[in-house]
C-alpha cells in the first residue's frame, strides 16, 4: 500500500494544525490518501490540548510580548511548545467506522510502534507508554494524541523533542516557578529527554525525519511516496485556517470541567513525601511527587507517569502504585508504598474537596502540576 | 479480553455510534454502556448549544478520553432543545450512569422516518457482538 510523506518547515501554528485537521476530514472521507506529515513550527508557538484553557496552561502576556502564537491542537492532552527542534508528526487514515474507539486504540499502538522503531534505529531504547506516550527510561520523548473526524478520518499526533529549550518551555508554559533557577530547569531536565540528549550527537530534523518515516513504512508495511498539499488540499486547509485556527473563540474557550488541585505532605522514616495532583472530574490528570527522601528520578518519574490519565478510584490508586513498587522498589531507598499510597490518596481527597475548583498551577505537556520539578 | 455485560435496555433504540435514543414527542440521547466502556474514562464533554439544527451523522458534540478526541455524531436530524449541562460539568455521569444521568441531549426530530434506520435493542445486541468478535479478531494486544 502507498502513502504519501509530505515534509514542511517553519509552518504557523494555525496553518499547521489546519492542514491536520482538513487531511484528517478528507482522508476520512476518501479524498485525499492516507498521509504521513513530518514537520516543524515556525519557532516557536504554544499548543494546548483540545479541552485546555488558554489562561491555565500558558503566560499569554509572555507569549505576546515575544510573538509566540498560541493555538489549540484538534487532539487532546497538555499543552506544549513547539518550533524548529521539535518534530510533528501527524498522520491521517481513514477510519473503520464501525469500531470506533477500539480501533484508534490499536492503532495507537501501531503509530507509536512506527516512532519507536525510527528511534531504535538511532539506539534509542524508546518504549510506548500505554494511552499517551513515548518514554526512554521513565524520561518522556514523545506526546501523542488522536482526534476522530466527523468523517471517520482518525488523526494521530505527536510531538517529538529533538531537542529542547527547557528555560523557553518554562517561561511559556504557565508553570508556578516565581523564578527559574538552575535547580528547576534541573527537575525539569531530569523528567523529560530529548533525542540529542540521548544519542548524544547534533542529528538533525532532516535525518529525524528520514529515520521516523523508515518506522512508519515498516510499523505498517507501507511505501511512502513524497508528495505536497495538492491544490485542493490547500484551499481546504485554507479556509479551516480562517473558519477556526484564526479564530479567538476557538483558541480561547473554556470547557465546562474545572480542574482541581490537591496537596499532601507525610513524613516517613525515609523522608518527606510531598505530593500534588491535578484532577480533571474524577480523572487524575497529572502528578508530582516530590519532598526530600533519596529514590532514582526515573522511577519517580515513572510512578507519576504511571498515574497520569488514571481513575481516582482509591484503590485503584493503590493498585497502580504497588504495581510500579513491584517492578522498582529497590529504586524508592526505603520509601514504603504504603506511605506513598497514603500521600496520593490524601491528595486527591483534597483535590475532590477543593472549594475553588479553578487550577492555580497548571500543567503542560512536559510539564507536571505543583512544585519546583516536573 | 475480558468480556464485560453491557446493558442494553429493550425500550430504546440505537445507532451505530453507541448512541441509544428514547423517543417519545423528543428524543432523549445518550451513550450506551458499551460506547462508554468502549472510550473509557471520559475527560470532557462539550456539546453544541441548545436551538442548533444538526442532521443525521453530523458532529453535534466532542468528547475526550484520555488523548482520545471524537466528534459526537447525531442519529436522527433535528433541532436540540436541550444540553446535560450537568454532564458537561461532570462527564464521569456518562461513565457511571449512561442510560440516566449521564444522558446527553435531547432533540426534536425533523423525520420520524429517521427512527425505522435504527436498530432495535436485539440487533444492537448482535451488533455489538459482531465488533467485539472482529476486535478479538484483529487485537494484537493493544486493547485495554
Amino acid at each position: 500500500m502507498d502513502w504519501r510523506l509530505v515534509v514542511d518547515d517553519g509552518v504557523t501554528a494555525s496553518f499547521g494544525l489546519a492542514a491536520d485537521e482538513a487531511l484528517a476530514a478528507r482522508v476520512g472521507a476518501g479524498a485525499s490518501l492516507p498521509t504521513l506529515r513530518l514537520y516543524t513550527y515556525q519557532s516557536h508557538c504554544a499548543l494546548i490540548g483540545r479541552f485546555q484553557t488558554v489562561e491555565n496552561e500558558v503566560r499569554a502576556d509572555y507569549c505576546k510580548a515575544n510573538n509566540i502564537p498560541i493555538n489549540r491542537r484538534p487532539t487532546g492532552g497538555g499543552a506544549i511548545i513547539m518550533g524548529a527542534d521539535q518534530l510533528g508528526v501527524a498522520l491521517t487514515m481513514p477510519g473503520r467506522g464501525e469500531d470506533t474507539y477500539s480501533h484508534a486504540r490499536e492503532l495507537m499502538g501501531l503509530f507509536s510502534e512506527g516512532l519507536v522503531r525510527g528511534l531504535n534505529t538511532l539506539g534509542v531504547e524508546a518504549r510506548f507508554r500505554r494511552k499517551n506516550d513515548i518514554e526512554v527510561n521513565g524520561k518522556k520523548l514523545v506526546g501523542m494524541g488522536v482526534y476522530r473526524a466527523p468523517s471517520g478520518g482518525l488523526l494521530f499526533h505527536a510531538s517529538m523533542l529533538v531537542d529542547l529549550d527547557i528555560a523557553l518551555m518554562l517561561r511559556v508554559l504557565n508553570t508556578p516557578f516565581e523564578k527559574l533557577s538552575d535547580k528547576e530547569m534541573d527537575t525539569v531536565a531530569g523528567r523529560i529527554t530529548t533525542v540529542r540528549r540521548e544519542t548524544e550527537s547534533p542529528i538533525t530534523l532532516d535525518e529525524m525525519r528520514l529515520v521516523i518515516a523508515d518506522g512508519f513504512g515498516s510499523a505498517f508495511d507501507v511505501n511512502l511516496i513524497s508528495s505536497d498539499f495538492t491544490a485542493e488540499e490547500r484551499a481546504e486547509i485554507a479556509k479551516l485556517e480562517q473558519e477556526k485556527y484564526l479564530r479567538e473563540d476557538w483558541v480561547y474557550q473554556t470547557t465546562a470541567v474545572p480542574d482541581r488541585n490537591g496537596s499532601a505532605k507525610i513524613k516517613t522514616p525515609a523522608g518527606l513525601i510531598d505530593v500534588r495532583v491535578t484532577m480533571a472530574g474524577s480523572i487524575i490528570k497529572a502528578v508530582f511527587i516530590g519532598g526530600d527522601f533519596f529514590a532514582s528520578e526515573n522511577a519517580v518519574a515513572d510512578l507519576e507517569a504511571s498515574l497520569r490519565w488514571h481513575t481516582s478510584q482509591p484503590e485503584k490508586v493503590a493498585v497502580a502504585i504497588e504495581k510500579i513498587f513491584q517492578g522498582r522498589s529497590a529504586e524508592f531507598n526505603g520509601i514504603q508504598s504504603k506511605f506513598l499510597i497514603e500521600a496520593v490518596q490524601k491528595a486527591i481527597a483534597r483535590a475532590r474537596a477543593a472549594e475553588n475548583p479553578m487550577r492555580a498551577e497548571p500543567y503542560g505537556c512536559y510539564v507536571n502540576p505543583g512544585g519546583p520539578y516536573v | 479480553m475480558q468480556r464485560e455485560k453491557r446493558a442494553i435496555p429493550d425500550d430504546l433504540f440505537y445507532d451505530r455510534n453507541d448512541f441509544w435514543i428514547k423517543v417519545a414527542e423528543e428524543a432523549v440521547i445518550g451513550l450506551t454502556d458499551y460506547g462508554q466502556g468502549n472510550i473509557g474514562d471520559i475527560l470532557y464533554l462539550e456539546l453544541v448549544p441548545a436551538g442548533t439544527v444538526v442532521r443525521r451523522g453530523e458532529r453535534c458534540g466532542s468528547i475526550e478520553s484520555g488523548k482520545w478526541v471524537g466528534s459526537l455524531l447525531a442519529p436522527v436530524s433535528g433541532m436540540i432543545v436541550e444540553t446535560n449541562r450537568d454532564a458537561e460539568a461532570d462527564p464521569h455521569m456518562v461513565n457511571a450512569d449512561p442510560f440516566g444521568r449521564g444522558w446527553l441531549y435531547r432533540i426534536e426530530p425533523a423525520d420520524r422516518n429517521e427512527i425505522g434506520l435504527l436498530m432495535d435493542s436485539g440487533a444492537y445486541q448482535a451488533w455489538i457482538e459482531e465488533r467485539i468478535c472482529l476486535e478479538e479478531k484483529n487485537s494484537q494486544g493493544w486493547i485495554d
